[in-house]
C-alpha cells in the first residue's frame, strides 16, 4: 500500500466559495480564520477568511491512499502576503472562479498570474455556479489566459460530488506530472466518489 | 457594527488621538488600528503602507488565535513578535478591532503593556458607544 500526501492551494476572488468548498469536503474539522466583514464587503457576505484555512481530503483506492492537504487563501488583493506564504511548497492550484460574475474574472486572472511568477504548477480552474454541461464562456478563457495544460471543470462547491471532482481532476494532473515517482498512474483513479 | 466605526470621522479622530498617546512613550515607533478583516482605520507607521500592514496584522492575529487554542484557551490576549530591531505586538479589541504597536528595543515593556491596556479599554469603550 502506498500513501501520498499533496499540498493543494485553493484560491479565487472574494466570495467565490473557497471556504465552502473546503468545509464541504474536508474529513477533519477545518481550521479556519474567518472574521466578520466590514464596509462594502459586508454587503456581500457576513464573514471572510483573513489567514490560511486548512482541511484534509482523504482518497482511499485500496492499494493507493492519497491525502490532499487543502490550504484555503483569502481572496482580496490586500492579502497577497498571506497567499504567497500559503503557496510555498504547493503541489497544485485549484483556482475557483464564479462563472456567473464576469466582473470577478480579471481579479481571478491577477491571482493566477501572481502565483505563476517564477513557478509552474498543475492547475485546475473550477468554474463555480456553472453546470457540468454549460459551455465555458469564451470571455472567461480569454481573461484567464492560463497555460494550455490547465483543466477547466464546472460545478457547484455546495455539492460534495462536484467539490470532490474538482480535487480529483487536480490530483490527476499532479500524478501525471509526478508519475515517474509513483507506482500507479492517474488512469487508476476512480472518478466516482470512493 | 464596525461599519459605523469606519464611516464615523468622529470615531477615527478619537482613535488617532489614542495612537498619538501611545507614540509619546519612548521607543514606540508606530501604531495601527484596523478592522478584524484587515482594513486600516488609523495608522501611524512611518515607511509602511497602512493597507498592507493592516492586512498582515489582521491575518497574523487570526492565525495566532488558532495557535493560542493549542493552550486550551479560546481567545487571545496578545501576539508579540521580537526581532533584532524591536517588537511588534498585536491585540484584539472587543473582537472588533485590531491594535498593533511597533517599538524598538529601548522601550520599557512593562510601561508599554500598561499604556496598551489603557488604549484597548478606551477603544473598547468607544466601540460600545458606537453600538448604542
Amino acid at each position: 500500500m502506498a500513501t501520498f500526501s499533496f499540498k493543494l492551494l485553493v484560491a479565487g476572488p472574494f466570495g467565490v466559495g473557497k471556504t465552502t468548498l473546503i468545509e464541504q469536503i474536508s474529513s477533519v474539522p477545518v481550521v479556519g480564520t474567518e472574521v466578520s466583514t466590514t464596509g462594502n464587503e459586508a454587503r456581500r457576505k457576513a464573514t471572510t477568511t483573513v489567514g490560511i484555512e486548512y482541511g484534509v481530503y482523504l482518497l482511499d483506492e485500496g492499494d493507493l491512499q492519497v491525502e490532499l492537504l487543502l490550504f484555503g487563501t483569502p481572496g482580496q488583493a490586500r492579502f497577497s502576503a498571506v497567499r504567497e506564504i500559503a503557496a510555498r511548497g504547493m503541489d497544485g492550484l485549484l483556482l475557483l472562479v464564479d462563472g456567473t460574475d464576469p466582473s470577478s474574472w480579471p481579479e481571478a486572472a491577477d491571482l493566477y498570474r501572481s502565483f505563476a511568477v517564477g513557478r509552474t504548477f498543475p492547475l485546475v480552474i473550477a468554474v463555480n455556479r456553472l453546470g457540468d454541461d454549460d459551455p465555458t464562456p469564451a470571455a472567461l478563457l480569454e481573461t484567464l489566459a492560463a497555460e494550455p495544460g490547465a483543466i477547466i471543470v464546472h460545478g457547484q462547491v455546495t455539492e460534495a460530488d462536484d467539490a470532490r471532482r474538482f480535487l480529483i481532476e487536480l490530483l490527476d494532473l499532479i500524478l501525471a506530472v509526478e508519475s515517474d515517482d509513483l507506482p500507479v498512474g492517474p488512469e487508476q483513479l476512480q472518478r466516482s466518489p470512493a | 457594527m464596525s461599519n459605523t466605526l469606519i464611516s464615523s470621522n468622529n470615531g477615527l479622530d478619537r482613535i488617532d488621538a489614542k495612537l498619538r498617546l501611545l507614540r509619546r512613550l519612548p521607543g514606540v515607533t508606530g501604531a495601527l488600528v484596523a478592522s478584524m478583516d484587515g482594513h486600516p482605520l488609523a495608522s501611524d507607521l512611518s515607511g509602511h503602507s497602512a493597507g498592507a500592514a493592516a492586512a498582515v496584522v489582521a491575518s497574523s492575529l487570526a492565525l495566532a488565535e488558532r495557535l493560542g487554542e493549542l493552550t486550551g484557551a479560546a481567545g487571545l490576549e496578545e501576539l508579540q513578535v521580537r526581532t533584532s530591531l524591536g517588537y511588534a505586538s498585536v491585540h484584539a479589541v472587543n473582537n472588533q478591532l485590531v491594535l498593533a504597536v511597533i517599538t524598538n528595543h529601548t522601550v520599557n515593556l512593562a510601561r508599554l503593556r500598561l499604556d496598551i491596556r489603557e488604549v484597548i479599554a478606551a477603544l473598547a469603550a468607544d466601540g460600545r458607544a458606537f453600538h448604542s
